[in-house]
């Protein structure tokens, strides 16, 4: 007997139309390369720091970050090293002990470098100059001579 | 005889390998964005260096900005003679006044800068953006602090 579906076309396979999931690929590529940051810090901001805005368009570079917030309370790399208003003298000498510390880390270049180490600094944007002046004076003490103020960029 | 025309099937683009870029792309960017954008500005102490007098300039700029709490004062020269005051609405003034230094001193890039009292962080940055950079032009680009402000 013949065989009745012989003639049957096969089915073609199914196609899924990708037109729209290119789309948001497309407007995620162009967003995320808006906001691509070819900075190797990562900043992560303690509470209470409300960083000063800046025209500056310089890109930040990795280092050890002081912090020092509306309270006064003094961070290196995000831990609490001391509190301002609990006593200067004190809070300034922590800051010398953990920053010689965090100096001694640093590749053997950069310690041994003429024009000193970096650091960054991030202030509240109400500090007063005095706490800044004595901030970077232990700072320098200790061989951190060259600052970088990170603020917030205007554009 | 007739001829049988076969209707070509349009060829199809192959997206699969743009897509896997583009997916590799994408978890790239996403781990490296960030949505605050955080800029520097570089800054250094004052650094004792043995200069031979022969090498003094005649005229040496020698800008001094004396930042206080309402005004900014700009200074120059070796009796650091007064250029100018400048208060918060004149904040173009300032700029423009810097900018005539430059172009009268090309090859001067330090500005001293001497917080007087309690000058709050922003102040500071403002006056440094605008000793720094003057319409996309670089003016002073070496900002010093001279730590002689009056505390």
């Amino acid at each position: 007997m013949k065989k009745r579906f012989n003639n049957r076309r096969k089915p073609e396979p199914l196609e899924v139309d990708i037109t729209s999931l290119l789309d948001i690929l497309v407007i995620m590529l162009v967003f995320l390369l808006m906001n691509y940051n070819a900075s190797d810090l990562q900043l992560d901001l303690v509470k209470g720091v409300e960083m000063a805005d800046s025209e500056s368009t310089h890109i930040t570079h990795y280092a050890p970050v002081i912090q020092l917030n509306g309270e006064q309370t003094i961070y290196l790399d995000m831990q609490e090293i001391s509190r301002m208003p609990a006593g200067e003298a004190p809070a300034l000498a922590a800051l010398e002990t953990a920053l010689s510390e965090r100096h001694k880390l640093l590749p053997e270049k950069e310690q041994k470098s003429e024009a000193g180490a970096l650091i960054n600094l991030v202030f509240d944007r109400g500090t007063d100059y005095q706490q800044i002046e004595k901030i970077m004076a232990s700072s320098a003490k200790v061989g951190f001579t060259q600052f970088k103020f990170i603020v917030r960029g205007e554009h | 005889m007739r001829k049988r025309h076969v209707m070509k099937k349009p060829e199809k683009i192959n997206l699969v390998p743009i897509m896997d870029a583009v997916f590799i792309f994408i978890f790239f960017l996403l781990m490296s964005a960030q949505f605050v954008n955080v800029y520097e500005i570089g800054s250094s102490v004052p650094m004792v260096r043995e200069m031979r007098e022969d090498k003094m300039k005649k005229d040496p700029l020698n800008l001094v900005i004396e930042v206080h709490a309402t005004e900014v004062v700009v200074r120059r020269g070796i009796a650091s003679e007064k250029v100018g005051a400048f208060g918060d609405n004149d904040w173009d003034k300032l700029r423009s006044t810097l900018a005539g230094l430059k172009a009268k001193h090309p090859d001067e890039r330090v500005a001293q800068l001497r917080p007087q009292g309690k000058v709050p962080f922003h102040r500071l940055v403002k006056v440094i953006d605008h000793a720094k950079e003057n319409k996309g032009a670089k003016m002073f680009e070496e900002i010093v602090f001279d730590g002689k402000g009056a505390m």
